[in-house]
């Protein structure tokens, strides 16, 4: 039983800690391609962390599916924004930033 | 367990509020999109922990949902408001 | 620890209201507002009404920001024309000024009645709720102890549609809807339509005995119908205004129908027989889904270019 416990805190912690690490890179990565990268991996797996976590909670088999079910959803979801993002900023041709540059400052671009 | 939830919802919070920052400061509107996408999945994420937390089984039930619909906004984005820019910039 | 989660979320939540009135940028303001949305179906669940949550992200996150985005779509198309000086010559706009201000006077007097004696309307609502044929508590208040109220608020859903289409027939400046030729999307759809239509009705069963129900449903159903036009799939069915107007009133007349039934037997209207009523309720619910999903689907439809749309009265 205590074992459960400290798993499951260190499965939600790290969890949790996944999504800020996320936040982070979406704020400190210099161009929109790195953003992508950043936050499509960090919550597909904090959330997969977190949902882990409950599960061993959990009784029922459909309770754990259903939660499953969403990570599963999630995780396409966000791979399928990330793409389509991805597609269309390549298509409307915003730069790349190349190491050690940071990205010129703009605002409000064609807004 | 209950103060442990606790401890990870403040940090889920903590991040979406980061996400929150990189919409406001941009600067291209994909940004905004992605930071969009990101609170959404955090979102779905404390509203499973809020399900444990106050035991209310249908907070999954919402969490399904924002799941299922996450990427409508995305996809709305990309079809309408950047396909006109496109145009624009072609003509 | 609970007050600093409350905090948090409360600051979030007026910090982004405050962001997407104030913004000068109305993609960003747009933005802010999908989000908060999000939040406040957070905020919902955490006042244990879960009711409103579902709706929230069904509604707020959903159907919401893909209206504000096409609008802004909209705004951009006629950004270029100048915008239309207001016309204090035509009587409709003394009209309108007239009855908007009636309205608030109205509502002034409504709030400044002295209120009623307090019912204990949850205790009432607990007494009947065997009699109602449902197991939650608020579909049986909407479909069977108040289903008056839900009646008129279809029929206020379908009035609204009415009004788009009457103003898309005024729009000088459709924004063309375009094929989105990305294959990983076209396979994701694929996983995603059933699994949305899936979820659209677990929330329609799940209405009797838990949160859940016909607008929920509805509004789910709503967004795998935008989603569907969205990626440029069109379908037969949305390009006949016939066929349109008719799925508008459909759940509408099938809950005037299965209300005017005890009528013949000389009970009043909206009465359901106690043996069948859980059996209506679905069947009343099951109709409003289709139609309120429809209607959703239709707001967004009549924003559209009207060459994709038959119209007898233009070349």
């Amino acid at each position: 039983m205590n074992l459960l416990v400290i798993l499951q805190s260190f499965l939600l912690i790290s969890g949790a800690l996944m999504f800020c690490i996320g936040s982070l890179g979406l704020i400190r990565f210099p161009d929109t391609y790195t953003r992508i990268h950043a936050l499509t991996k960090a919550d597909n797996l904090g959330l997969g962390l977190i949902v882990l976590a409950l599960i061993l909670n959990i009784e029922s088999v459909a309770l754990a599916l259903k939660l499953l079910l969403i990570w599963g959803l999630v995780m396409i979801a966000s791979a399928l924004s990330g793409h389509l993002v991805a597609w269309e900023a390549d298509e409307q041709c915003i730069p790349l930033c190349q190491p050690g540059e940071t990205e010129p400052h703009l605002e409000s671009e064609n807004e | 367990m209950n103060s442990l939830y606790s401890i990870t919802l403040v940090i889920l919070l903590l991040s979406l509020l980061m996400g929150v920052f990189r919409i406001w400061r941009g600067p291209r509107m994909a940004d905004r999109i992605m930071a969009a996408q990101l609170t959404g999945s955090t979102g779905v994420a404390v509203l499973l922990i809020f399900a444990e937390l106050q035991n209310q089984p249908a907070a999954r039930d919402t969490a399904l949902v924002l799941a299922l619909l996450a990427m409508l906004v995305a996809i709305a984005f990309v079809g309408r408001v950047w396909g006109f820019t496109r145009e624009k910039k072609d003509s | 620890m609970n007050e600093l989660i409350d905090l948090t979320l409360i600051c979030i939540l007026l910090g982004l209201a405050t962001l997407s009135l104030f913004t000068q940028s109305l993609f960003r303001s747009v933005m802010f507002f999908i989000l908060l949305g999000l939040i406040l179906s957070l905020v919902w669940i955490r006042l244990d009404a879960p009711d409103i949550a579902l709706a929230e992200a069904a509604i707020g996150a959903g159907i919401t920001g893909i209206l504000l985005l096409d609008a802004l779509a909209h705004l951009r198309a006629t950004s270029n024309t100048p915008p239309q000086l207001l016309q204090l010559k035509q009587p409709r706009f003394w009209l309108a000024l007239l009855s908007g201000t009636g309205v608030i006077l109205a509502l002034g007097l409504a709030v400044s009645e002295p209120l009623s004696p307090v019912v204990a309307l949850d205790l009432k609502v607990s007494e009947n709720l065997a009699e109602s044929g449902v197991t939650h508590p608020i579909t049986a208040i909407l479909l069977n102890f108040r289903s008056y109220d839900t009646l008129l608020e279809v029929a206020v859903l379908v009035l609204a549609a009415l009004v788009a289409l009457t103003l898309r027939q005024s729009d000088e400046h459709p924004v063309a809807n375009e094929f989105l030729p990305n294959q990983l999307l076209h396979a994701c759809l694929k996983l995603f339509f059933p699994m949305i239509f899936l979820v659209s009705m677990y929330l329609l069963w799940a209405g009797s005995t838990q949160p859940g129900g016909a607008f929920q449903a509805g509004a789910v159903l709503a967004s795998a119908f935008v989603l569907f036009y969205l990626v440029g799939l069109k379908t037969q069915l949305a390009q006949n205004e016939h066929y349109l107007k008719r799925g508008w009133i459909f759940g509408l007349a099938i809950f005037v129908l299965v209300g005017a039934v005890p009528l013949l037997q000389g009970q009043p209207f909206l009465t359901y027989p106690d043996a069948h009523a859980g059996v209506l309720i679905l069947l009343i619910e099951l109709g409003l889904t289709l139609s309120i999903g429809w209607i959703l689907f239709s707001l967004f439809l009549l924003s559209q270019s009207a060459s994709t749309f038959q119209k007898k009265d233009t070349p």
